[in-house]
């Protein structure tokens, strides 16, 4: 057994010498080397509005669902192809955090991507029907452990998801 | 109010909850005086469907009188005899548009787990988790409708409460079958379950023309249903081979059309499947149980299409993929796009081409509620829906 364990550690070492000597040898043959990794562009949240644009925003105007969100996102706007009406788009200026470490605000509801996706899904709403959708608060629950699924969802069931 | 709410996985129970409000202009609030129970409905109270809540309303299918109309409401008044399309669309989007009224973009104000789960959330509906929008439901003595204008319609004068309420969600869900089935006359078409969606897509069949029209189920009751009321031919699974008859009565063809009505609790006729899918289903590792699907698809011709209306939410196991592929299926689905056929359905019933009653085997005040699911779940005293009277 010990016999093995020696053999695979030489081995071990062995292969690293040899993959430091290649990529020695790489960089000094002057071999295009991995560039540098850079932050992903931000991505772009999309929603495509049931309207031509000049009615979405006439004159160039953000819904005001967008436009309250201020230097917070970028925002585009353009014609949907095959008459499905306009899509309006915007992304965060700063980019976003991954889902762990945005985890604990987007429980509480502070992380500005919920802002922004409430923003496009209130927006469409109100460009579509008039007025903005309010969720059914009947029933007779209480709070407990088992109905904070329902909970959790029933507070940001508009402001997370794929958009 | 009184209304009946899930207490826990089958359990059921009157209680007295806040009275629904105008929380939108375009809503109105109903007073229910008829809401069916629905094979759906089984699956939420065996705890297949997640986030629901105890002490949440349940019931999507019903009729009723318009009490109170939002400033926004533009078609419909007080006083109006409605029945109302179990699921919330909002009618100007683009699936709207297209018909499309169950894939509706703003109906469902909780988007972001069937998103989640299906890649893109589908519309709300009365009654059926919060996944689903989280409406309070039908099973109730008043009922909070949004998007009123495009989800609630008139019923002809003529045409019984007992008739029109299974407009509301069977007749159209059938319809739709039928419909985006591509059902066409001279058409043999197999629909597996007599339940009161299987028999409505039946009667649907044979309103657009189809020759043949053979309703597969277990229950000889239902079966007779769909002798009497339907116009269909049967067959009993349990007592018959329905591989060879569905070949005998299409001369070797198959089904053009297969409409499955089942869902995600189907008992199934093949012994040892049944078995393997109701273990992994309490294991939670499928979390549907598809045997009316794949013997749909088995059976189906080549070339044909398939139609699935009973509900699912997850996952399923086994799914003959090699069948679909080789044989050059259409297998379509949808939750039911009724906005684009109650009125339709409606003229249909005032012209007793569409009769529905007989499915209202039994009618209870909502103070029976918990006895009116015992009866409908077990099939007991040959119950094939259950219709809760608030107004009693």
């Amino acid at each position: 057994m010990g016999t093995k364990r020696a053999a695979a550690a030489a081995a071990a070492v062995a292969a690293g010498g040899a993959g430091l000597r290649i990529a020695v040898a790489r960089k000094r043959a002057g071999w295009p080397t991995r560039p540098p990794r850079r932050p992903p562009e931000p991505h772009w949240h999309s929603v495509t509005v049931n309207l031509p644009s000049d009615r979405l925003s006439p004159d160039g105007r953000l819904p005001a669902e967008l436009a309250d969100l201020g230097d917070l996102v970028d925002v585009r706007v353009r014609q949907a192809p095959g008459g499905r009406g306009t899509e309006l788009s915007a992304r965060l200026r700063d980019g976003e955090r991954s889902a762990l470490s945005s985890a604990p605000g987007r429980l509480r509801g502070s992380d500005p991507a919920q802002r922004l996706r409430s923003a496009l899904r209130r927006a469409k709403q109100k460009a579509e029907t008039g007025e903005v959708l309010l969720a059914d608060r009947s029933g007779t629950g209480g709070r407990s452990l088992r109905g904070l699924p329902a909970d959790l969802l029933d507070r940001h069931g508009l402001d997370e998801g794929r958009l | 109010m009184k209304a009946l709410c899930y207490e826990g996985v089958n359990q059921v129970a009157v209680r007295e909850v806040p009275d629904p409000r105008i929380r939108n202009s375009q809503d109105v609030i109903v007073r229910v005086t008829h809401s069916v129970t629905c094979g759906s409905d089984l699956h939420l109270l065996s705890g297949f469907v997640p986030f629901t809540r105890k002490g949440d309303v349940i019931g999507h299918e019903f009729l009723g009188e318009i009490v109170e109309a939002g400033t926004g409401v533009r078609n419909r008044r007080v006083g109006e005899r409605v029945v109302v399309c179990s699921f919330v669309s909002c009618g100007r989007c683009w699936y709207c548009r297209q018909g499309l009224f169950s894939c509706c973009d703003n109906g469902n104000p909780n988007p972001a787990i069937t998103e989640l789960a299906w890649g893109f959330g589908a519309a709300g509906c009365y009654g059926y988790s919060h996944a689903m929008g989280g409406y309070a439901g039908s099973h109730a003595q008043y009922v909070r409708v949004p998007y009123a204008d495009f989800g609630t319609f008139p019923v002809p004068d003529g045409v019984s409460d007992e008739r029109a309420v299974f407009a509301s969600d069977s007749a159209p869900t059938g319809w739709m079958g039928a419909d985006l089935g591509g059902v066409r006359p001279g058409d043999v078409v197999a629909v597996w379950g007599a339940g009161a969606v299987g028999q409505l897509a039946a009667r649907s069949a044979i309103l657009l023309g189809a020759e043949r029209v053979v309703v597969i189920d277990r229950n000889d009751f239902r079966l007779s249903q769909v002798e009497e009321h339907i116009g269909a031919e049967t067959l009993n699974y349990r007592h018959t081979d329905v591989g060879g008859e569905l070949l005998e009565r299409s001369g070797g063809r198959g089904p053009d059309v297969c409409i499955e009505a089942v869902g995600m609790e189907s008992h199934g006729s093949s012994g040892p499947e049944v078995l393997y899918d109701q273990v992994k289903q309490q294991l939670h590792i499928e979390t549907n149980r598809p045997s009316a699907v794949r013997e749909a698809i088995y059976h189906c011709r080549k070339g044909g299409t398939v139609f699935v209306l009973g509900v699912f939410v997850g996952l399923v196991d086994r799914f003959p993929l090699g069948a679909v592929m080789n044989k050059g299926l259409t297998v379509r689905g949808a939750q039911q796009h009724g906005q684009r056929y109650i009125p339709m359905l409606l003229d249909r019933m005032a012209r007793d081409e569409l009769t529905t009653e007989h499915l209202g085997t039994h009618e209870l005040p909502l103070a029976d509620g918990a006895r009116g699911y015992t009866l409908f779940k077990q099939q007991a005293d040959d119950c094939v829906r259950t219709v809760f009277r608030p107004d009693w």
